[in-house]
C-alpha cells in the first residue's frame, strides 16, 4: 500500500464511498491516467470494486483501511506514510467483519426524483383494431375457465 | 375482418395534474358495448395499453425511452413544434419517446431507458418516475373503481443473475394507486390468449421483445413451461453498434426501418452485423428451448403449434430464419403450425386484454 494509493481509498470515501475515476482525479489532483493505474493496483488489491456502472467503490475491507487510518491518524498525528504502514499491519490481523449498517452511498439514500410538469397526454399514439379478433380468445378463455371452476 | 390499423389523435382521459378528476364523463360510466379490463404491455422498448372501446380494442403506445437535455425556451419551443412530448424538471427537459430516440440520433448520443432487460432498470434513478408517468398516461383512468388490469411481466431469466419480483411490485403499486386491481400476467403466456384461442390456448408462444424473450409452453391456457432469456432486441442493437462503432439509437432506429433478414447480397455493414447477431440470437434462444423441453418431460398428443410475437420478430424474414434454426435444432416434439402473431408488437397486450376481460365477466357472474 502507498501513500497515493491510500490518498486514492481516502477520497473515494470522502466522495461517499464510491466515485467516477474523473471525480477522484479531480479531488486528488492526480492525472486520469495515475488515478487509472493506481486504482487497478487497488481492484486487484479487492479494496476497490468496479460498480455496474463503471464507478470505483470501496470494498469492506477498503472501508475499513480508511477508517484505521482515520482513526490512527487522528489520535497519534503520524504522517502519511506511518498511517499506511500502521494500517497494513492492522488490517493484517483484522477479525471477522461486522454487520455493514452504517456506511451508505449517498444515493442509496437519495428521494426518487418526482415530475410534475409534463404534457404526455399530447398526441399519444393511438392504433385502433376491429374488437372481433379479441373476441374468439375472449369467448375461449371464459369457456376455458368455467369448465375449469365446475371442476 | 380485421380492420387495417389506422392512427387516430388523440382522444383520451389520461390523467395529468391538470386534468386528473375533470372528466366530463364519470369515469365509473360504462357504454353498453364496453367491456370492462385492460391490458398492458410494460415492454423494455415500447408500452401498449389494450382496452375495448365499442367494437374496436384501442392501443396507447409509447416508446420506452427518455433523454435528458438542459432546459432553453428555444429547445421547449422546437419539442412543442415537432410534437416531442416532454418532462420538465430542475432546469431539464426529458424528451419521451420517439422524440427522445430523434434527438438522441441528432445528437449523436444514445437514449436512456427506464427499462433494461425486461424489468426496472437499477442504473437509471429517473426510471421509476418516468415508467409511471407513461404508464399513467398511457391507460387513462379507470372506468370503474377496481378495474381489472392484467400487467406483462417477464419470466425468470434461465441466463442471468436477476429476479423480477421487485419489477412486479413496482408495477403493481402504481396501479393499484391509480384504482385498479393489478394482475401480473407472463408475456409469453400473453401471447398464447391472444393468438392461440382456435388451439384452445395449447402451444408454444414466444415473444422476441426489446429487453428480453420470452417462452411460454401452454396446454389449456395453462402454462406448462415458462422461462426467459435475458437477450432480445437491445442485445442486437449494442453488439451492433459495437462492432460498427455507432451509437446505439443509431442502429436501433435503422433496424426498425429497414433491416430485410431475406437480403442476402451486396449487404452493407449494419446489415450484415445485424444478420450475424440475428442468427446467434435465434441459436442462443432455440438451444435454450430445446434444453428447456427436454428436461420439461412433458408429452404431447399432436404437433405443436409455435407462435411468434415480439417488436424483434418484425424485420423480413425472422419467420423463415427461426423456422430454419428450430429445423437444425430437432426438438423433442413434432412441430406443426407456425406463424407469426398478425399484429407483432400489440400480441401482448392483446392477451393480456383478453385475460382481464374473461375475469372481469367472471366477477361479474
Amino acid at each position: 500500500m502507498t501513500p497515493r494509493e491510500l490518498q486514492l481509498l481516502n477520497t473515494i470515501y470522502q466522495l461517499g464511498g464510491q466515485a467516477s475515476m474523473r471525480a477522484v482525479g479531480k479531488k486528488t489532483g492526480l492525472s486520469l491516467d495515475y488515478s487509472r493505474m493506481l486504482s487497478q493496483a487497488l481492484l486487484r488489491q479487492h479494496l476497490l470494486e468496479q460498480t455496474a456502472s463503471r464507478l470505483l467503490a470501496l470494498t469492506i475491507q477498503g472501508r475499513l483501511l480508511v477508517e484505521r487510518h482515520n482513526k490512527a491518524g487522528e489520535t497519534a498525528a503520524i504522517g502519511l506514510e506511518e498511517a499506511a504502514r500502521l494500517v497494513s499491519r492492522q488490517t493484517d490481523s483484522l477479525p471477522a467483519l461486522p454487520p455493514e449498517q452504517s456506511f451508505f452511498s449517498p444515493g442509496f439514500i437519495e428521494k426518487p426524483v418526482s415530475f410534475v410538469r409534463h404534457d404526455l397526454n399530447k398526441n399519444q399514439t393511438v392504433e385502433l383494431v376491429d374488437a372481433r379478433s379479441i373476441q374468439a380468445g375472449i369467448d375461449g378463455l371464459i369457456s376455458i375457465n368455467s369448465k375449469r371452476s365446475k371442476r | 375482418m380485421k380492420k387495417s390499423l389506422k392512427r387516430k389523435p388523440l382522444k383520451h382521459s389520461a390523467p395529468t395534474p391538470a386534468t386528473r378528476g375533470k372528466h366530463s364523463v364519470s369515469p365509473t360510466t360504462t357504454t353498453p358495448t364496453q367491456q370492462l379490463g385492460k391490458g398492458l404491455d410494460v415492454g423494455t422498448a415500447f408500452i401498449y395499453a389494450a382496452q375495448k372501446v365499442g367494437d374496436e380494442v384501442a392501443f396507447r403506445i409509447e416508446r420506452d425511452a427518455f433523454m435528458d437535455i438542459p432546459y432553453s425556451d428555444h429547445l421547449k419551443t422546437i419539442f412543442e413544434r415537432d410534437n416531442v412530448r416532454y418532462i420538465e424538471k430542475d432546469g431539464q427537459l426529458y424528451a419521451i419517446g420517439n422524440g427522445a430516440l430523434r434527438f438522441a440520433n441528432l445528437f449523436q448520443r444514445s437514449v436512456r431507458r427506464p427499462l433494461e432487460r425486461g424489468v426496472m432498470s437499477p442504473k437509471e434513478k429517473e426510471a421509476l418516475p418516468i415508467i409511471k408517468l407513461i404508464v399513467e398516461n398511457v391507460l387513462g383512468s379507470h372506468r370503474s373503481p377496481g378495474e381489472i388490469v392484467y400487467y406483462s411481466i417477464p419470466s425468470q431469466p434461465i441466463d442471468a443473475d436477476f429476479d423480477v419480483l421487485y419489477h412486479q411490485h413496482i408495477i403493481n403499486g402504481f396501479l393499484s394507486g391509480l384504482g385498479y386491481t393489478p394482475k401480473p400476467i407472463n408475456e409469453g403466456l400473453a401471447v398464447i390468449y391472444a393468438e392461440l384461442a382456435e388451439e384452445n390456448f395449447t402451444g408454444l408462444g414466444l415473444s422476441f421483445g426489446g429487453g428480453m424473450t420470452n417462452v411460454c409452453l401452454a396446454n389449456l391456457s395453462v402454462p406448462v413451461v415458462t422461462f426467459g432469456i435475458a437477450r432480445g432486441g437491445d442485445w442486437i442493437d449494442k453488439q451492433v453498434a459495437r462492432v460498427i462503432n455507432q451509437p446505439v439509437s443509431a442502429v436501433t432506429a435503422w433496424k426498425e426501418s429497414n433491416l430485410n433478414l431475406d437480403k442476402k447480397e451486396h449487404l452493407s455493414r449494419i446489415e450484415e452485423a445485424l444478420s450475424i447477431y440475428y442468427d446467434i440470437l435465434l441459436e442462443y434462444v432455440i438451444g435454450h428451448l430445446k434444453q428447456e423441453l427436454e428436461a420439461s418431460a412433458v408429452h404431447l398428443e399432436k404437433p405443436l403449434t409455435v407462435v411468434v410475437a415480439g417488436g424483434t420478430a418484425k424485420p423480413n424474414g425472422f419467420l423463415k430464419r427461426f423456422q430454419e434454426t428450430l429445423a437444425r435444432a430437432q426438438l423433442p416434439f413434432e412441430v406443426g403450425k407456425m406463424f407469426p402473431a398478425p399484429q407483432l408488437l400489440h400480441s401482448v397486450s392483446k392477451g393480456a386484454l383478453i385475460a382481464a376481460i374473461a375475469d372481469e365477466s367472471k366477477r361479474k357472474s
